[in-house]
C-alpha cells in the first residue's frame, strides 16, 4: 500500500524522511503499541507542521493587510495635513474649522447661546453695556481693542468693564439666583 | 504522551497542555523570518506595532489550535485506499 503511494501524496513525503521511514520499518517489523504510537506521533507531527505552517503564513499575511487597513482608516480620520484637497472638493480645514461670527448682527445674542441656566440668569442681570461687551468678546471673539474702536471708548475702559462684568457674573452665580432676586 | 523531540508539533503540545511559555516562544521564533518579511510591506513607523499585533495573534492561535483534529496514520491510509 505504501509502496504504491504516488510521488505527490502526503505519505510519500512523510516516508521520504529517513527518520520517519525508520519508525515505519520498525513498526512493520515489530508491531508493538510503542512503535505504533511512535509512528503515529511522527505522522501527526508531520501533518501538523504542514497545516500549521500554511495556516500561520496565511494568517500573518492577512493580519498585516488588516493592520494596514486599520492604520489607513485611522490616518484618514485623524488627518495630519489639513490643507490637502479632498475628493469632495475643498480641504479638511474647511470642514473642521468653525469660523466665528465675524459679522456683527442683531440676530445672534450671547444669551441665546448659553445652555447653563445659572450662567444665563447671571448674565441677564448685567446692564446692557456689560452684556454688549461680553457678547462682542465671547460670541464674536473680538479683542478688547477692537471692541473699544467699535464703541468709541478706550481699550482700558473696555477691559475694566469686561473684568467687572465677569466678576459680577461670578458673584451672581456663587450667590445663586434666589437670594439675588430678594436683594434687588 | 511523553514529548521528547523539539518538533513543531511537540512544542505546540507543550505550549497548550502545559502552558509552557518557552515552547510558545520557540514556535514564534521559528516563524520569525515570515513575520519579518510581512513587516517590510508596512510603513517604517508601524513595524513594531504590527510585529506585536502579529505575535499576539500567533499566541492566540497556538493556544487554541485544535490538535485533536489531526488525522492518525491509520485514518489516513484507510482514507487513501478508499478513494484510490
Amino acid at each position: 500500500m505504501v509502496k504504491s503511494a504516488s510521488k505527490d501524496s502526503l505519505l510519500f513525503h512523510f516516508l521520504n524522511d529517513s527518520e520517519n521511514e525508520k519508525k515505519y520499518k520498525s513498526y512493520i517489523r515489530h508491531p508493538t503499541k510503542e512503535n505504533k504510537d511512535d509512528l503515529e506521533f511522527a505522522f501527526k507531527g508531520f501533518v501538523f507542521k504542514i497545516r500549521f505552517a500554511v495556516y500561520i503564513s496565511k494568517t500573518i499575511h492577512g493580519l498585516s493587510l488588516n493592520y494596514d487597513q486599520k492604520e489607513n482608516k485611522f490616518l484618514e480620520r485623524n488627518q495630519l495635513i489639513l490643507d490637502k484637497p479632498l475628493e469632495s472638493g475643498g480641504t479638511m480645514s474647511d470642514l473642521l474649522l468653525v469660523t466665528p461670527y465675524n459679522n456683527l448682527d442683531s440676530e445672534h445674542h450671547l444669551l441665546d447661546m448659553i445652555t447653563n441656566d445659572a450662567l444665563a440668569i447671571a448674565i441677564s442681570q448685567l446692564n446692557d453695556y456689560q452684556k454688549l461687551i461680553l457678547e462682542y468678546s465671547y460670541l464674536y471673539e473680538l479683542k478688547d481693542t477692537e471692541i473699544a474702536k467699535l464703541l468709541g471708548k478706550s481699550q482700558q475702559s473696555v477691559s475694566q468693564a469686561k473684568k467687572r462684568a465677569l466678576n459680577k457674573v461670578r458673584e451672581l452665580m456663587e450667590r445663586g439666583p434666589i437670594n439675588d432676586s430678594n436683594r434687588q | 504522551m511523553i514529548v521528547t523531540d523539539n518538533s513543531l508539533y511537540a512544542l505546540a503540545i507543550l505550549a497548550q497542555k502545559q502552558n509552557d511559555d518557552r515552547a510558545l516562544m520557540e514556535i514564534i521564533k521559528r516563524f520569525e523570518p515570515k513575520i519579518k518579511r510581512s513587516l517590510q510591506q508596512t510603513g517604517y513607523n508601524n513595524k513594531e506595532d504590527l510585529e506585536q499585533y502579529i505575535k499576539l495573534n500567533m499566541i492566540k492561535i497556538i493556544r487554541s489550535y485544535d490538535l485533536n483534529s489531526l488525522p492518525s496514520l491509520t485514518d489516513y491510509i484507510n482514507l487513501e485506499s478508499q478513494t484510490a
